[in-house]
């Protein structure tokens, strides 16, 4: 990581933490919780001091500074997980800019404009059915679809970010359509009519009304595909992904793993520091990913829900 | 809302059967909670290589995560302000966090001259429209037309304003590209509520500690 890299995280690491301080600062509110995790880091910390203060052999981590920063290595201890977590992320970033619109428009649509009478609504219903039914489709056949069309019909090439973040988008689209759906129909119909009865048209009771108190549900059931499409490895395997890449991906052809790759190719090493120590570092840096996507999700509904009581 | 209160008045095999039914139900939780919790246990081990630490080195730790994770618990359980402040910023942290891989990422792959180009002709032309127009009914249409104009701007002169970028080194980029136009919004920000001294204070600190941030950790 170069200095300004390290500059911009901390940035948005601190940043969130700054407009809550102010903003609780503005409303004459305590800032004293503020401190706690810091209370528990450092209570930590200070033990981990007095634990090394007292001669003791202390833990030989896998999952350190080195093992994000660095890229895999035939030496248990220089592996490292950097290519596959930046190839995990890119790809999450393409297929999010692809996967999101198009479901989220698409959930708009089947909600509020379909037709649900005569041979149209009946279309409407089997577009419905098949998209719940392809929400339940194994994840490998996802990955042999995109080896089949964006791989090689589309000639995306196999094992590019593109291949890869098109393929998992295809595989979220049905989770982030229905979702999306189920937050757009928990609004109550009564503030869409009170909305017309105001004088407003669809496009303005859609982007006044509907939206905004569908749009907790909404992102909640965005951010947890995510956190699926991110664990996913099938369809990487299915689709060519490297299992192991020295270098990140930098264009959107390159070649990319992801970090349920490269954890797989650790858990067929020869070497059993590989099978143990850097395998669980790989899976918990996996998981601690996942879970944190997860607490935004949960962040993120509950702000807007705040803002809407 | 439970559907077991104190208004569910039950008696005899039924009662028998709903308490059988709440038994099942919690533990299909506790299996649940066990389940992951000795999954993150048995990765948490191997990854952190507490296999090799001595018993009284973890026993300690864990003393120390224990009395600041239970005092703060404690503390929070008294003073609701606080325990809800507590949750917010952790939550902010690891919000943060995520924030911080997906900006890192992206600055990765774009590179440092080609964000300097697209900063330079569209964020902060943007951000000096929006300071500029406080009141106008315009502030974010023409905001937006900035952001929209200036971009496809650099899209056409991106050679040129790579070339240029490249003279810099990549910190200083960063520096002039994102810390330099957040001080002035939280300058802006803070100026209006506590006053012009308090807002340099800040604003000042912010651009001394990126510099210094930046500068120090190569």
């Amino acid at each position: 990581m170069t200095p300004g890299l390290v500059l911009v995280f901390v940035l948005c690491l601190l940043f969130p933490l700054g407009v809550l301080a102010w903003r609780r600062f503005q409303s004459g509110e305590s800032n004293l919780g503020l401190a706690a995790p810091f209370l528990i880091i450092g209570g930590t910390a200070i033990g981990v001091l007095v634990a090394n203060a007292t001669g003791f052999a202390g833990p030989e981590p896998w999952l350190d500074w080195q093992f994000v920063t660095s890229a895999h290595s035939r030496h248990p201890e220089e592996a490292g997980l950097y290519p596959a977590i930046i190839g995990s992320f890119f790809i999450m970033m393409v297929m999010a800019v692809f996967a999101f619109p198009v479901s989220i428009g698409a959930a708009i649509y089947l909600e509020e404009y379909a037709p649900s009478t005569g041979w149209r609504g009946r279309v409407v219903q089997l577009i419905q059915v098949n998209i719940a039914n392809l929400a339940g489709v194994p994840s490998v056949v996802y990955g042999l679809l995109g080896l089949a069309i964006i791989a090689r019909a589309l000639r995306l090439g196999t094992g590019a970010v593109t291949t890869a973040a098109f393929t998992l988008g295809l595989l979220i689209m049905p989770i982030t359509i229905i979702s999306a759906q189920e937050a757009i129909r928990a609004v109550p119909d009564e503030h869409r009519q009170a909305s017309y009865a105001m004088g407003a048209s669809d496009w303005h009771t859609l982007r006044r009304v509907v939206l905004p108190e569908a749009l907790p549900g909404i992102l909640t059931g965005t951010i947890l595909s995510l956190g699926r499409a991110i664990g996913e490895t099938a369809p990487l395997i299915m689709i060519g992904a490297a299992t192991t890449v020295y270098s990140p991906p930098t264009t959107l052809n390159d070649s990319v793993s992801a970090m349920p790759m490269q954890i797989f190719a650790w858990a067929g090493e020869f070497i059993a520091d590989f099978r143990t120590g850097v395998l669980s570092a790989g899976v918990l840096t996996l998981l601690l990913a996942m879970l944190s996507m997860n607490a935004v999700a949960i962040l993120i509904r509950n702000r807007y829900e705040q803002e809407q009581t | 809302m439970a559907t077991v209160d104190d208004l569910t008045f039950t008696r005899g095999f039924s009662a028998v059967k709903g308490s059988a039914f709440r038994l099942a139900c919690f533990g299909a939780t506790a299996f649940g909670l066990l389940a992951l919790a000795a999954l993150l246990l048995i990765v948490t081990w191997g990854a952190l290589g507490l296999g090799a630490a001595h018993p009284v080195w973890i026993l300690v730790v864990l003393t120390a995560v224990g009395v600041s994770t239970g005092g703060v618990l404690a503390y929070a359980g008294q003073d609701e302000t606080f325990k809800l402040a507590a949750i917010s910023s952790t939550a902010a942290i690891i919000g943060g966090a995520v924030l911080g891989v997906f900006a890192v990422i992206f600055l990765l792959i774009a590179t440092p001259n080609v964000w300097a180009a697209y900063a330079g002709a569209s964020i902060l032309p943007a951000v000096v429209v929006f300071l500029a127009l406080p009141r106008s009914r315009y502030r974010i249409s023409a905001t937006a037309a900035v952001v929209v104009a200036g971009g496809i701007g650099a899209t056409f002169a991106l050679g040129t304003l790579t070339s240029i970028a490249a003279t810099a080194k990549p910190w200083l980029l960063y520096v002039a590209t994102i810390v330099v136009p957040l001080a002035v919004l939280v300058w802006r920000g803070v100026e209006r509520t506590v006053g012009r001294r308090q807002a340099t204070l800040v604003a000042g600190g912010l651009l001394v500690a990126g510099v210094l941030g930046a500068t120090r950790t190569r």
